[in-house]
């Protein structure tokens, strides 16, 4: 047990940005991921083709392939160097690494998140729709009111799924130098010369998605007091 | 002035016409059963009806004031709850009890007419409470009358499907429409069912409710309405007092359908 201490000190570092990088993809996905699938559905046919060809190209990539991607863009096709962009997001260029890998984190979430909501609105019986109608209900009502809470029990299944797999793809984030949970791990192998930051690592990873899972679990069957 | 006067509704899909020019008119207090074989339009017709389809043509007018085709300027949003729906399999809503469903579009229409006042914070907070509070009582009182007293706080998923539609009815009911339309509401029914529900509409019949039931009940219906309406393809081919329909049809096509629901039963 050398130096457990210091390891444990900068693993737990490390799973403060996994955690932060978790919580913000999630926050701003899960919205936008309605948003887009509004957008996938949308009557507005230029809206629904962009949006289908956004969903195919995100989800027909890598992950790591866009969050370079991102992180060129500003200075390869703007001619911002990072640096300055930095100082004009008032961010350290670590904040600003942190920044580029959530933005791609979100728009890849969004996207997945988008076609669990369209394959869960999908499946709402056209009857409810009706029966919310006669009873002069407006369009949006019908969906807050009658239509988002069924769409929600459908899908948190498939949702489970996507958040467990979110826990791990964040360890995507050291591509562009963030220290995570798995990169801190990576140091300390290499400081200390041995192996068992790793398996830290997995422990820590395995109590948060055990954590999540009961969570998750817990939600579905408070929501389970009616069926769909 | 009749008091419903739909004239010369038609609805196309496409192609296929399926209503060619319906109209009839309607005292208040009266019940029309609707009949006829399978595709007639009868469906179609209380939609267009509930504003779930928009005629193609025609014009609906409800105490004289013209519902259909709207008037220029408004339109679209919200329905003027006229009409009133049961639908053949319920739809009703599996999140909320049995009386959340009945209260809930009462609320809204509550929060509504509330939001449209001056009022403000802690007065329109209380204003609400007061609203939703009232509205509890009246769906009480209409989940009673169809016999659901024991059930208010069953989910649809813990109910029978005659209870469900029951619930259904009075759901219908809590806006007050007008006119309540029925679409078969009991053919999604076991057997040993249908009874509590077709109670439940004579019952409405005798508190002097205005109903258009499109059933294959012929029984049922001969029983409780005023006039039958006997559709073939697309047009109203026959209407009249029940004896007149079921025991002097004029058209070939009444005494047909009728010959053959006979031979059925
Ligand atoms: N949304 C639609 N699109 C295309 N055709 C439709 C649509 N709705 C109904 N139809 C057609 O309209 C015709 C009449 O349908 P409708 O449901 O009104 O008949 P119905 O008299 O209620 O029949 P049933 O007794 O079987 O309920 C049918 O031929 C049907 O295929
Ligand atoms: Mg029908």
């Amino acid at each position: 047990m050398e130096h457990f201490q210091e390891i444990l000190m900068e693993l737990c570092e490390g799973f403060g940005n996994t955690v932060l990088l978790f919580a913000v993809t999630l926050l701003c996905a899960l919205p936008l991921g309605l948003l887009f699938a509004f957008g996938s559905m949308s009557k507005f046919k230029p809206l629904q083709w962009f949006m289908k060809v956004l969903i195919w190209v995100i989800r027909g990539t890598p992950l790591m392939l866009q969050i370079l991607l991102v992180s060129f863009l500003p200075q390869y096709v703007f001619q911002v160097p990072t640096k300055q962009l930095a100082s004009a997001l008032n961010l350290s260029i670590n904040a600003t690494m942190f920044f580029f890998v959530a933005v791609a984190f979100v728009i890849n979430y969004a996207c997945y998140f988008s076609e669990i909501y369209r394959a869960g609105i999908e499946t709402i019986p056209v009857g409810q729709y009706e029966a919310g109608k006669v009873l002069g209900l407006t369009k949006n009502q019908v969906f807050t009111k009658i239509v988002f809470m069924q769409v929600v029990r459908r899908i948190l299944p498939p949702m489970s799924n996507e958040i467990i797999t979110l826990v791990k793809d964040t360890s995507l984030a050291q591509i562009l130098g963030v220290i995570d949970l798995l990169n801190a791990a990576k140091h300390a192998v290499n400081e200390y010369v041995i192996l068992t930051p790793f398996l830290y690592a997995a422990i820590f990873y395995l109590i948060f998605n055990g954590l999540l899972t009961l969570l998750l679990g817990w939600v579905e069957k408070k929501l389970s007091y009616y069926k769909v | 002035m009749a008091f419903l006067e739909v004239k010369n509704i038609v609805k196309n899909f496409g192609e296929t016409k399926v209503l060619r020019g319906v109209s009839f008119e309607m005292e208040q207090g009266e019940v029309f059963s609707v009949l006829g074989s399978s595709g007639n339009g009868k469906t179609t017709l209380l939609r267009c009806l509930n504003f779930l389809e928009t005629a193609d043509e025609g014009e609906i007018t409800v105490g004289g004031k013209r519902i259909f085709p709207p008037e220029k300027g408004k339109a679209k949003e919200g329905n003027p709850c006229t009409f009133g729906m049961v639908f053949q399999n319920f739809n009703l809503f599996p999140q909320y009890n049995a009386l959340q469903n009945v209260t809930l579009a009462m609320n809204i229409k509550s929060q509504n007419e509330i939001k449209a006042t001056p009022c403000k914070g802690a007065e329109r907070r209380r204003r609400l409470k007061e609203a939703y509070a009232q509205n509890e009582e009246t769906a009480k009182e209409l989940l009673a009358r169809v016999g659901l007293e024991n059930k208010m706080k069953n989910y649809p998923c813990e109910l029978s499907g005659g209870q469900q539609q029951r619930v259904a009815i009075a759901r219908a009911l809590a806006l007050s429409p007008d006119i309540l339309c029925f679409d078969e509401p009991t053919s999604a029914l076991d057997p040993e069912l249908t009874g509590e529900v077709l109670k439940v509409i004579k019952q409405l019949r005798d508190e002097g409710r205005t109903m258009i039931i499109v059933t294959h009940e012929i029984e049922f219906a001969k029983n409780v309405s005023d006039k039958i309406i006997f559709m073939a393809d697309g047009v109203i081919e026959e209407m009249g007092a029940p004896e007149d329909i079921f025991e002097h049809a004029k058209s070939e096509k009444t005494q047909n359908f009728f010959a053959k629901t006979e031979v059925e039963q």
